[in-house]
């Protein structure tokens, strides 16, 4: 049984269905790719797993437990940690209050948020230099790594990243996967969704969505050198 | 004939007391306002119910412990407006639970008046009797103090909580960030019902203060003489800002004394209510971000 198990999900907003009934497994340890292009359904999918919208049928089996439908408090309890698109950090805020709430259901476990702040400022160096300065007044680049080391926060064991590349320079997109690679190193399941394809080179695994269906399942690998599948799947293009 | 001084203090010493206690409920209003984005306009009841809290609760027990019942009057008021009127309307227009929040305070005050009269006169204990000291020869009695007091020990009790604690600063994320909130495992639910607790906690807090200042208070006062004052107050710091609630409702408070001290009440009445109308039109036309009017 995969880490992650999605069976014939099926999500709308309203009476609009987008996602038509989608299956996928995720492996535990490795990062996994999803793409696709505007509209297909990527944020439909890690908002679902996240808990932020319910299904209206399916699964999703997360480490042997069915999580779909659940809210996002206990599954960010249970490490499923969602960086949403857009960012979505607290402007009023310090980048240290930002931090301090990612770990808002693991605040008993102290020595472990202890190493793990060490880390996310280690990672993000600029985050340290600026702990005090309100998140609203940093710039998108540094809002993208704040978000992520807010996810860090909550000691997850499944890291879904919505788009953490839009707007960044292509050297800061580079950075912030290289850095998404140590996370994974780090024993975190990851599942980054993109619309760079540059990002195939940090996946083992890729999906690729289509119109809310997934169209492609297979090795990031097999997806990157294979010219015949990338025009296929992702346009003339990429 | 009455020194300078005189003629300035009395209207500050005044206005900072009564001024005090708007700002509580002024503020209030604030957080409700930044966690869901309603105007409450059921907050003059929880003052009004505090006051009953208190009056009623001191027949059987100590005074000290009469004023904690009324608080919690005004708390448990809050929660559940909350759980009853809010949270079923929140996937509404904000315009929808605004008018439920007014149908809130008209269905309360009927209920004041059959226990009492229209025109009844509770009589109001102050916590402490008698006058503290003189200022230019100004009077401030100790009720006064203990106002003023508590507007300071609550001020920086909500700056504590806001600054230093987890539940202070998950309060503010949810206003800035709802989703992003969630997505940290924080239930909003419970976040509203703190918020909404609280406000009331602060208008019961305003409803055992205020009424010894005239000695006696009327079933809906809160309603017909605080809340326009305190959403002044509000409006005037800015609607979001906290600190600005509290220094908007003591500038609306001396605002008020000086009208009500420098105006011939025969000749002119009701000029303190014109003063608030006037400030409330001034801020919306000269500064409509008010005071400190950013998100705080
Ligand atoms: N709140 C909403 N209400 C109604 N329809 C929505 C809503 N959010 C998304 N949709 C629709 O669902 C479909 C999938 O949207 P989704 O945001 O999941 O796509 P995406 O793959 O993340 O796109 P992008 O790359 O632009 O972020 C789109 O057709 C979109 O219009
Ligand atoms: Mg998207």
């Amino acid at each position: 049984m995969a880490y992650l198990e999605v069976r014939g999900l099926r999500v709308g907003y309203g009476a609009i269905p987008v996602l038509q009934g989608i299956d996928f497994d995720v492996e535990e340890g490795k990062t996994t790719v999803l793409l696709g292009l505007n509209g297909a359904g990527k944020t439909t999918t890690v908002a679902t797993i996240a808990g932020l919208l319910k299904p209206s049928a399916g699964t999703i089996t997360f480490d042997g437990q069915r999580i779909e439908g659940r809210d996002p408090a206990q599954l960010v309890e249970r490490g499923v940690a969602l960086v949403p698109e857009g960012r979505r950090t607290f402007p009023s805020l310090t980048i240290a209050q930002n931090l301090r709430l990612g770990s808002w259901t693991k605040r008993q476990r102290r020595q472990e948020l202890q190493a793990t702040e060490a880390r996310v400022y280690e990672y993000f160096p600029v985050l340290e230099e600026r702990r005090d300065q309100l998140a609203g007044t940093m710039s998108g680049g540094e809002q993208q790594m704040l978000a992520i080391g807010r996810a860090m926060m909550s000691l997850p064991r499944l890291m879904l990243i919505d788009e953490a590349s839009l707007g960044l320079s292509p050297r800061l997109a580079k950075t912030v996967f290289s850095i998404v690679d140590k996370i994974n190193d780090d024993g975190v399941t990851v599942i980054i969704v993109e619309q760079n394809v540059g990002v195939l080179r940090h996946a083992d695994n890729a999906l690729v969505m289509e119109k809310g269906a997934i169209v492609y399942q297979g090795s990031g690998e097999e997806l990157r050198k294979g010219d015949e599948l990338r025009k296929t799947y992702l346009g003339a293009a990429s | 004939m009455q020194g300078v001084g005189f003629v300035i203090a009395r209207p500050i010493v005044q206005g900072l007391a009564s001024g005090a206690a708007v700002g509580l409920v002024a503020v209030g209003l604030v957080l409700v306002y930044k966690s869901s984005r309603v105007f409450n306009f059921a907050a003059g009841e929880f003052v009004t119910l505090g006051a009953f809290g208190t009056y009623l609760a001191d027949f059987w027990l100590p005074f000290g412990l009469a004023v904690i019942v009324g608080i919690a009057t005004g708390a448990i008021a809050g929660l559940l407006t909350e759980r009853l009127v809010v949270r079923p309307l929140s996937s509404r227009p904000k315009v929808t639970i605004l008018v439920a929040t007014v149908a809130i305070a008209f269905a309360i005050i009927p209920i004041e008046i059959i226990r009492s009269s229209k025109t009844q006169a509770f009589p109001a204990r102050p916590i402490v009797h008698g006058n503290a000291f003189q200022i230019f020869r100004v009077f401030v009695s100790w009720q006064q103090l203990i106002i003023v007091l508590a507007l300071v020990v609550v001020g920086a009790g909500l700056a504590y909580f806001f600054n230093r604690t987890d539940l202070g600063l998950a309060t503010l994320a949810s206003s800035q960030e709802p989703t992003a909130t969630r997505l940290m495992g924080i239930r909003l639910n419970r976040i509203s019902m703190l918020v909404w607790g609280m406000a009331g906690a602060l208008g019961g807090l305003a409803g055992v203060l205020l009424p010894p200042l005239n000695l006696n208070f009327f079933a809906g006062f809160g309603t017909t003489d605080v809340l326009i004052a305190a959403f002044t107050a509000a409006v005037l710091g800015g609607m979001t800002s906290v600190p600005g609630a509290f220094v908007g409702g003591v500038l609306l408070g001396i605002v008020q004394a000086g009208a009500l001290a420098n105006v011939n009440s025969n000749k002119f009445p009701g000029a303190p209510s014109v003063a608030v109308l006037a400030v409330l039109v001034i801020v919306l036309v000269v500064r409509p971000t008010g005071l400190l009017g950013k998100e705080a």
